[in-house]
């Protein structure tokens, strides 16, 4: 049978394909990030509880930070504002355990950097944060404030590719898929490095070619029945890739005047 | 105990290898059988098939990495057993749909020349497909297809939801057809 057929050749792919999967095949199941969060802070809580009668004199804000040269893996909790950031070299994760469900990015960018030393914001600077890191940061900032979502977490996926994904569910769309890439631009292509981030169903024509806030913005389909959307717009820094799940395009043009009027930080 | 050692226990013979194989890989094995066929008892039949084949394979065979080549192994006659369940019309759920979903790949699906195609090739032409995917859909692709996982332990795994992995795998199949049709395994 022919599917056996295919089934069998792809039982035969090189062994670094089959080794590289084995660690997702080994892996526990992944905690959803809001329940990091919800299990953090309970955690934070309660040791914060035991602990205040005894550290009471002692309360002044804390930064535990540890770091790797060469394994850039970093972890800073400052108990002061519950902020909690954790680094390795394919991701970042940037949230404000106090402020739930959007969690916050508002103060990464800032307060935490603020409360580093010399030495640790070097290290910071080089292994997780850029220019273009920061870019990322206000518009996640700005996203989970100007637009109702579940904004999950900033990725950066590797050293190249300075993406910001983000999952949105809401009324609008059953959910949507935001990248936002920022850099990297490379002669004939629109969206930084990575192919994930260039649809080749995106290169047929556009069904929808508009202005959004003054932004010229290309809507394609990219399925059959027209349930799937893929929106590239870029402004002055960022390119803007969106794939929303929706029956009804309008819906993804507010989605897009959403993230296109928020406001940067400082 | 390092690959390496256990490889050297089944080239000396040594009946302890076995047991040592099982205590680090009996789980692995165990997962890529039930995947496919969903039952434990055929998957514990099926690791216990597998531990006989290394121990008939090894000597002369020295693989380089001892888990891919023990997962190949079971995974094969997990398919064989598929094939006899499958022939006395005990079809499986989840493997039905996974062998469906990798024959629209396939151009030729449907017709009767596959053996036409030679298998090596095909396999050839799915590692260059595999070699261009990003890392993360290459990943999520490889486990679907090769460790037969279920789009819900995909999503659980990689923290994205079922319909983003559904999503994910069916762009990446249409991509992989297109792939296909291009180096001539078409009608």
């Amino acid at each position: 049978m022919t599917n056996e057929l295919i089934f069998d050749a792809f039982g035969d792919i090189d062994d670094v394909y089959v080794l590289e999967a084995k660690a997702l095949f080994e892996d526990k199941p992944k905690i959803k990030m809001w329940k990091k969060i919800a299990v953090t802070a309970a955690c934070f809580a309660l040791v914060f509880a035991a602990a205040l009668p005894f550290l009471s004199d002692i309360l002044s804000p804390v930064l535990d930070t540890r770091h790797n040269d060469n394994h850039p893996d970093l972890s800073i909790f400052n108990d002061d504002s519950k902020m909690s950031i954790e680094v390795s070299p394919d991701n970042i994760i940037a949230v404000n355990p106090a402020v739930n469900n959007p969690p916050s990015y508002e103060s990464f960018s800032h307060e935490l950097y603020k409360s580093l030393t010399e030495s640790e914001k070097k290290a910071f600077e080089e292994n997780f944060t850029n220019e273009t890191g920061y870019i990322l940061n206000e518009f996640a900032s700005g996203l989970s404030k100007a637009y109702p979502t579940s904004t999950e977490e900033i990725c950066f996926e590797n050293s190249d590719t300075y993406v910001f994904t983000s999952e949105l569910s809401d009324e609008n769309c059953e959910y949507a898929n935001i990248r936002i890439a920022a850099k990297k631009r490379f002669d004939g292509s629109r969206f930084c490095t990575s192919s994930d981030n260039f649809y080749p169903q995106a290169l047929s024509e556009p069904i929808i070619m508009s202005e959004i806030s003054g932004v010229p913005v290309q809507v394609f389909h990219i399925d059959e029945k027209n349930t799937v959307y893929i929106a590239i717009f870029e402004n002055d820094k960022v390119n803007f890739q969106v794939e929303a799940f929706t029956g009804d395009v309008s819906k993804l043009e507010l989605l897009i005047s959403a993230i296109l009027t928020i406001p940067e930080s400082e | 105990m390092t690959d390496n050692e256990i490889v050297k226990l089944f080239w000396d013979r040594d009946e302890s290898a076995v047991k040592t194989l099982s205590e680090k890989f009996g789980a692995f094995c165990k997962k890529i059988a039930y995947n496919i066929l969903g039952d434990q008892r055929d998957a514990e039949e099926c690791v216990n098939d597998t531990y006989l084949k290394i121990w008939s394979s090894i000597p002369p065979e020295k693989p380089n990495n001892l888990s891919a080549y023990l997962g190949r192994i079971t995974r094969n006659l997990s398919l064989d057993i598929y094939r006899k369940r499958t022939a006395e019309k005990r079809k499986d759920g989840n493997m039905t749909v996974l062998l469906d979903e990798l024959a629209e790949c396939l151009p030729l699906y449907g017709t009767d020349v596959e053996s036409e195609i030679d298998k090596k090739e095909l396999t050839s032409a799915i590692n260059a497909f595999l070699g261009e995917l990003p890392k993360e859909k290459r990943i999520i692709f490889v486990y679907r297809y090769w460790y037969s996982a279920s789009v819900s332990d995909i999503a659980a795994k990689t923290g994205k939801t079922s319909g983003n992995v559904s999503v994910i795998l069916n762009r990446t199949r249409t991509e992989l057809k297109k792939h296909l049709e291009e180096r001539g395994f078409t009608v």
